[in-house]
């Protein structure tokens, strides 16, 4: 048995609700395997209606027919308004009389059968196959075969959309994350089942809380690379949930995972051993739940003349610029993080003696000043000379001036 | 105020969205400091020298002559002009480049620097033999900028290194270090970014401003020749754009008339033909643009005109020349009033 529906609106999910096997024959039209519906709901007519019932409550407006093949149903469902069974065996008595035109003849052979009165499906399904073969060919022997409800063919399904996700609905609020952990536990489980049948791992992991304030909380996990690491996921979830816990005890959960290929990588011979992305996500967080969640990536220069300036960036998604092809300094700068604050004695505008923690010294030799300055158009503008200082204790210096004061940046190896 | 010193490196607003400063501010700064001359080399042109030349001759400088000329190897070029010569040679270079580029654009090659090499002297910071053979050795400087830059004292180390005679100067770009504002916006304007993004395109601090000389003198103390070395070579630069020397086609006249008489008798048989009668107050107007242009030593030029407005109206095409001298109408035929004082 095949279902047809023919109108406006989500055809095909209404279509997927009833079956698996959906065809999307035109825009306006789904012709569906009815199969085995009857177990569930009886007679073909308790089908259609239980259809009719599903397509006005999700607001699709549609003729639907039932028929023992698709191209009948097709036919009754385009020709007959509100619901049509097509009784098995008497499909030529049932659709003869629609139009013609229904079937979309092409051009010629209509011209041709508007000359010899053929209007209706009767019309056409009267006349002798032979007959018909030898004065229209294949296509007028098809349009007989379409006229009488004879036509048998399979459908062309559509894929089923893949959506990993899943939902439980609460008997009693949950308010502690440990009674959760196991909840998420068997959707991740569920999920990471379903993902892996079809050859799939997932990158992101999106978590909808319903409260019990009726409020929505939404939380998302991305992942550097895709995986079905179960523990992993729990544990990100745990970490995530506790930086940021729900206001009120939770009522709903719903969970989705977005379905990717899982990357193959294979590890250089020469290239030191790298930790598993999914642990060092997972070590991130819980480096994270720490200190902090915007206390934690790779440093990555910003392109200002303004020196130390950095932006933190999700671990290994740093870019750095290409070096200044002209060496400045052969020396490397041991920086004191953070600087340190000194008090400077000038001569001649220049620094003669410096005193700060551990470090105290008359300056012997001395370069700079290196002078910067920018982001004079906000309301932050910065201003800085630095000096390269040899100290009477033997070591050399980067100090420097701002409005704030003087500091020792760093010595010189 | 001991030390003496001229800025050999200076860029004007005319070097489009390179300099923030007009060459009026320019000059004005040079004289304030006590500067006798300044040099304005804008980029791949002389588009703000006549006006460098008007406000340096009314501040009491000089204004020396140059232009800096952009190199297909990638390199910048500050050429000076010593002579008249250099001056035509510097002007040929330019339009050469400027002929087969886009607006805006156009380098020269080296074989073009060395064609149109005389009369001019040559800064740069890439001390290269090749440049002596183009200029000659007395007229290639290595040029020293300390704008208070890490890297740019290191390449400074090695430019002092390749043994050429140094010249010092500060890469002027605007005449105060306010105007350093100005100049990062045009950077912008330039390489069609914002503020917020421009990042390291932007100036590194505000050092190119017209400094004084004793300035420049304690920046340089380690190299007192070079500072020397921008006396020496403004004291060669004996062109300015007084010294142009442009003359227009002599006009033939019959003997016994020079160019004056002649248009002067033009201009009368004109005027009487023209105003009837010949009333005193244009025989006033006309008698104050003659002696104007004898002044200018313009008369060949009016009567080359006349002489084409002539052959112009025995052709039907004829249109007036919207470039007309306000004495034209005396000169010709044309029934335009002459100009009001």
């Amino acid at each position: 048995m095949f279902a047809c529906l023919h109108g406006n609106g989500n055809l095909t999910a209404l279509g997927f609700e009833f079956s698996p096997v959906v065809e999307q024959t035109a825009p306006d039209t789904v012709t569906l395997d009815a199969s085995g519906l009857d177990r569930l709901w009886g007679f073909p007519q308790d089908v259609a209606a239980a259809m009719a019932r599903r397509a006005s409550q999700i607001r699709v407006k549609a003729n639907i027919a039932l028929a023992a093949n698709p191209d009948a149903a097709i036919c009754a469902a385009r020709g007959f308004a509100g619901v049509s069974i097509v009784p098995q065996g008497d499909e030529a008595k049932f659709l003869g009389p629609l139009p013609l035109a229904w079937l979309a003849p092409s051009p010629e052979l209509q011209e041709t059968l508007e000359r010899w009165g053929i209007r209706r499906f009767r019309d056409l399904a009267a006349l002798p196959p032979l007959g018909i073969a030898e004065r229209l060919g294949p296509e007028g022997l098809r349009l007989r075969e379409l006229a009488r409800g004879e036509a048998e063919r399979k459908l062309v399904p559509l894929e089923a959309p893949l959506e990993f996700e899943d939902q439980i609905e609460l008997e009693y609020p949950v308010e502690l994350l440990e009674p959760l952990a196991f909840l998420l536990a068997r959707l991740l489980n569920g999920l990471a089942a379903r993902l892996a049948t079809r050859a799939l791992a997932t990158d992101e992991l999106r978590l909808r809380l319903k409260l019990e304030n009726r409020t929505i909380h939404e939380r998302t996990l991305r992942l550097p690379v895709p995986s079905l690491d179960t523990k992993a996921f729990l544990k990100l979830w745990q970490l995530d949930l506790a930086a940021h816990p729900p206001e009120s005890p939770i009522v709903h959960v719903w969970m989705g995972m977005n379905p990717v290929k899982p990357r193959a990588a294979q590890g250089g011979l020469f290239v030191p051993l790298a930790p598993e992305p999914v642990k060092l996500e997972l070590t991130l967080a819980r480096i994270q739940a720490i200190v902090g969640e915007t206390r934690v990536g790779s440093p990555e220069l910003i392109d200002t003349h303004r020196p130390e300036e950095f932006q933190l960036v999700k671990v290994g998604q740093a870019k750095w610029g290409r070096r200044s092809p002209f060496v400045v300094c052969q020396l490397a700068l041991r920086a004191f993080r953070p600087p340190r604050a000194a008090r400077v004695a000038l001569a001649s505008n220049q620094p003669s003696f410096v005193a700060a923690e551990n470090i105290r010294g008359k300056v012997l030799e001395l370069a700079g000043p290196w002078r910067t300055s920018g982001d004079w158009w906000t309301t932050n503008p910065w201003a800085r000379d630095e000096w390269d200082i040899a100290l009477s204790d033997g070591a050399l210096y980067r100090i420097y001036c701002e409005p704030r004061g003087w500091f020792v940046e760093g010595s010189y190896d | 105020m001991t030390e003496r010193y001229v800025e050999l490196h200076a860029h004007s607003a005319f070097s489009f969205l390179e300099g923030a400063s007009v060459p009026e501010d320019l000059a004005g700064a040079c004289a304030e400091f006590g500067m006798p001359a300044m040099a304005l080399v804008d980029r791949n042109g002389v588009y703000g020298a006549p006006r460098f030349h008007m406000a340096a001759k009314k501040a009491g400088i000089r204004a020396h002559i140059g232009s800096e000329i952009t190199c297909t190897n990638g390199r910048t070029y500050p050429l000076l002009v010593e002579t008249r010569e250099g001056y035509q040679n510097l002007c040929r270079l330019v339009t050469r480049m400027k002929l087969r580029a886009k607006k805006g654009e156009g380098a020269a090659t080296l074989d073009e620097l060395a064609e149109f090499a005389r009369g001019l002297i040559c800064l740069t910071r890439h001390p290269e033999a090749r440049l002596l053979d183009i200029f000659g050795k007395h007229n290639v400087y290595a040029e020293l900028q300390r704008h208070h830059h890490r890297q740019q004292e290191a390449r400074n180390q090695a430019i002092v290194e390749s043994g050429m005679p140094l010249v010092a100067t500060n890469g002027v770009a605007y005449a105060t270090a306010e105007r350093r504002e100005l100049l990062d916006v045009f950077t912008c304007v330039r390489q069609k970014v914002t503020l917020e993004t421009a990042g390291r395109q932007l100036e590194r601090n505000s050092e190119r401003y017209v400094k004084t000389p004793a300035q420049m003198a304690r920046l340089f103390a380690d190299l007192p020749e070079a500072i020397a070395h921008t006396l020496e070579i403004s004291s060669r630069l004996q062109f300015t754009l007084a010294d142009l020397g442009y003359q227009f086609p002599r006009y033939p006249v019959p003997e016994g008339e020079t160019q004056i008489s002649f248009l002067r008798k033009r201009v009368d048989e004109g005027a009487r033909r023209r105003y009837q009668p010949y009333h005193e107050r244009a025989r006033h107007q006309i008698e104050r643009e003659l002696a104007l242009i004898e002044k200018l030593k313009l008369p060949g030029y009016f009567l080359i005109v006349w002489t084409l407005c002539a052959s112009a109206r025995r052709t039907p095409s004829w249109r007036r020349d919207a470039a007309r001298p306000p004495i034209a109408p005396c000169a010709t035929r044309s029934k335009s009033p002459p100009s009001t004082p």
